[in-house]
């Protein structure tokens, strides 16, 4: 009997300890709110789902319209681990068909990219500079797709084109010993 | 311990918008008699903050409130429902706040006020009057459009803003709202730019970081409309640009034989544009988004290097300035915050005289082991050499002294041949060279770089490419800034010579049409003579200069007799198209004015013809 009397009352304790935490849980969720900063100021980027092991790159290259060159870029999948260097294997792999040019000299290849303190130094091999056969039009449009492709990672602020290691002087044209401002960019040619 | 003020029989809920987005307060505001009460509370979402001052007495809590401005001031709110109410409206000069209820939506914004703009070419600094979230946009959506656009939600802008802005760069800032509650900043570039933002994601001080620095930047070559990406391209637009510039007169001093001010009076600073036109020679300025207020000009000048200035209303909202002069000249524009504008036309360095006895450095491009563009046959370093043995025989006969960086097929340095010119102390530095894009038949013609933002190597750049696009009659690709292609830097052999330079790129090599043309002889000698006119305009001026006009007077434009026109009486002067205006919420006018009048283009006879001046 003495058992009996004991669970129920427990039992009326329980029932009232929930009631009183609904009771009380919700006084304090609903109408006691601060005022919300406005969205904008909280807005996150949203992380990209931790499971994908893609992303997507920009990579431009070169179209005419009415006898105007301007960049273009498509978006390409490449994978999540070095999306940079990814990048710019696309960029320099990517062919000319009959619509769009890549401007990157004949049998141009990567050797490597090294990312530090916002350079990136882009090693490119001896076909970069002995295949290029432009004039500043040319010129300026290598450089352009690079530093275009170059710019959509936050990182990398300048960029030092090196040959097999070492900074060429120029392609003919303009100063490329000392690292480019990734905005270094003809306004002409600028294009999505 | 009821909740919410709605249960007052006089209260209706409103909802409240602060930074653009709705804000929930677990007290609602209220609205009485157009007075709008919000609960204190909503003072910690404009940055401000209240304290009690006493307790509360008669209805009334007096407080002692602090704006985000740091703005100390007292007010009573009311206390309604138990809590104590802020009569917004009241206190909102207080608060630095711009307040607007609307009465059909039933909703209260309150937003922030502009009160600074700051641009030095590298940070960007925008001030408001209580902190405020914003959004960077770096465009460029079609090629000839570059432009950051800052948009800050919840920010009011004043009608007319341009007190506020301290620009101490060429690039024009464009400032509207892009819709009811956001403000819009829109930067007109020359060039592609990288904006980062520093500081808080909410904050009083809006900074934007830019790189590579405008400071130096030229204007863009290309006046955007005032609306011109006030909206995003899918947006439907709205009006938001500023009210016209007033163009009132116009005005000339004489700086002695070389130089010649022209000032054109405005009340506001109009974008604008120029134009350099040859044969005969003028220079043009389109004023966008302005109304001449004053009569039509036509006046003869009479100065060496300038016959005439004419002045007219060219459309609805551009006026266009053109100066007739003997030769092609340097131009300087000055704009002063006011307004007004002065354009020195100047006689360009190294010019003057005679060709005979000038000092001239012939560079044909590249060399040796450097051979340039190549294709369809043709090695750029060649041709460039072709050309340039050619054009300083022709330059030698007619007496000048002509230095040549190779005059054989020989590697020399790119930095070099500036600095062999300037060691010769010549009068001007002429690069030779043909171009070629990568890709074969796709882009054809002529263009000649200047460097960066020089006057003279610009006045130069024209006299040569006009005579060869003329001799050559390849299309005109026309004068370019080696900073077009290079933002900042430019072309390494243009950027090296103190004195006027130009890079003449003939053709492109890797156009079939184009390198037929640039293997032929004959085609090489014609286009070595256009070198050699140019050169000669640019020293002598324009051989056969218009005939000039019969000096009618030389006194301001109010003594002119414009022809009478007697549908221009002031008072039917066409209103500024309510798309040119900024729509503030107070704003009450009808949007739709019918009278937007059709383009004004009976005075283009005494100007250019009709259309865009190339």
């Amino acid at each position: 009997m003495k058992n009996r009397a004991l669970t129920i009352a427990a039992v009326v304790l329980v029932a009232i300890s929930i009631g009183l935490g609904v009771y009380i849980s919700q006084r304090i969720g609903s109408p006691i709110r601060e005022p919300e900063a406005p969205p904008t100021a909280q807005r996150e980027p949203t992380p990209p789902p931790t499971e994908e092991k893609t992303r997507e790159v920009k990579v431009f290259r070169v179209v005419v319209e009415n006898n105007e060159p301007r960049l273009k870029s498509s978006v390409q999948s490449v994978p999540d681990g070095d999306p940079i260097r990814s990048a710019l294997s696309k960029l320099v792999e990517q062919g000319s068909n009959g619509g769009t040019v890549n401007p990157i000299p004949k049998g141009t290849k990567l050797l490597g990219v090294e990312v530090k303190d916002g350079l990136a130094k882009v090693d490119f091999s001896r076909e970069f500079r002995d295949n290029f056969a432009g004039g500043s039009e040319g010129e300026a449009l290598v450089i352009a797709v690079i530093l275009r492709t170059m710019d959509q990672f936050d990182e990398v602020k300048k960029v030092q084109i090196l040959v097999e290691g070492k900074p060429i002087d120029s392609l003919g044209h303009a100063d490329l010993s000392e690292p480019l401002d990734v905005g270094w960019v003809s306004p002409e040619f600028s294009g999505e | 311990m009821l909740v919410l003020a709605s249960a007052s029989a006089w209260a209706k809920p409103v909802s409240l918008v602060v930074g653009g987005k709705a804000i929930f307060l677990h007290t609602t505001p209220v609205i009485d008699d157009d007075e709008v009460f919000v609960p204190l509370t909503a003072l910690r979402a404009i940055g401000a903050s209240a304290k009690e001052d006493g307790a509360a007495r008669g209805g009334e809590q007096k407080l002692d409130v602090t704006s985000a401005s740091g703005n100390k001031f007292s007010c009573k709110a009311r206390i309604i429902d138990g809590n104590p109410m802020l009569p917004v409206r009241d206190i909102a000069e207080e608060l630095g706040a711009f307040v607007v209820w609307d009465k059909e939506k039933n909703t209260l914004s309150i937003r922030a006020k502009l009160e600074k703009v700051e641009f030095d070419g590298v940070r960007l600094k925008v001030r408001t009057s209580f902190p405020l979230g914003y959004d960077l946009v770096e465009s460029s959506w079609t090629r000839s459009e570059k432009k950051l656009i800052l948009d800050i939600p919840g920010l009011q802008v004043p009608r007319s803003a341009d007190d506020l802005v301290e620009n101490a760069t060429k690039i024009p800032i464009r400032l509207g709202m892009r819709d009811e509650e956001t403000t819009r900043l829109v930067f007109d570039l020359p060039f592609t730019v990288k904006a980062r933002k520093e500081g808080p994601a909410r904050t009083k001080e809006v900074t934007i970081s830019v790189s590579p620095s405008l400071k130096d930047a030229p204007a863009p070559e290309r006046v955007a409309d005032p609306q011109e990406g006030m909206n995003m391209p899918d947006e439907k637009p709205k009006p938001v640009a500023a009210p016209p510039a007033e163009i009132s007169g116009i005005g000339y001093q004489d700086r002695g034989s070389k130089r010649i001010d022209v000032t054109i009076d405005a009340n506001a600073a109009a974008k604008y544009t120029t134009y350099m036109l040859r044969e005969p020679d003028r220079f043009v300025i389109e004023l966008a988004n302005a109304r001449l207020i004053a009569d039509p000009v036509e006046r003869d000048i009479r100065h060496a290097i300038a016959t005439g200035m004419r002045m007219s209303q060219f459309n609805a909202d551009t006026v266009r300035v053109v100066l007739d002069l003997t030769r092609p000249v340097a131009f300087d524009v000055r704009q002063e915050k006011s307004g007004k504008l002065t354009i020195s036309l100047e006689l360009p360095r190294g010019a003057g005289g005679s060709l005979a006895g000038k000092t001239i450095v012939l560079d044909p491009g590249h060399g040796g082991s450097e051979t340039g563009a190549n294709a369809n046959g043709c090695q750029e370093k060649n041709l460039n050499l072709a050309v340039a043995l050619r054009a300083e025989k022709l330059l030698k006969d007619a007496g000048a002294i002509v230095l040549m960086t190779r005059k054989t097929d020989k590697t020399v340095a790119l930095k070099e041949r500036p600095l062999f010119a300037n060691r010769h102390s010549a009068d001007l530095f002429i690069s030779i060279h043909h171009n070629a894009m990568g890709s074969a038949n796709k882009v054809s013609g002529t263009e000649t770089f200047y460097h960066g933002n020089d006057a003279s190597s610009r006045a130069l750049a024209h006299c040569l490419q006009s005579e060869i696009v003329a001799a050559a009659k390849l299309p005109d690709r026309k004068v370019k800034s080696d900073y077009q292609r290079y933002p900042g830097s430019g072309f390494a052999v243009l950027r090296g010579s103190t004195m006027p330079a130009a890079l003449v790129e003939v053709a492109f090599l890797d156009h079939a049409g184009d390198a037929a043309c640039a293997r032929d002889g004959n085609f090489q000698q014609k286009v070595a003579e256009a070198i050699t006119r140019g050169i000669r305009i640019y020293i002598e001026g324009n051989p056969n200069p218009p005939p000039r006009r019969p000096v009618t007077k030389v006194g301001g434009p109010a003594e002119e007799k414009p022809r009478p026109k007697p549908e221009e009486k002031p008072e039917q002067k066409p209103e500024p198209k309510p798309s040119t205006r900024i729509e503030t919420p107070r704003d009450t006018s009808p949007a739709a004015h019918e009278q937007a009048g059709p383009d004004n283009d009976s005075e283009s006879d005494s100007l250019v013809p009709k259309g865009r001046v190339k």
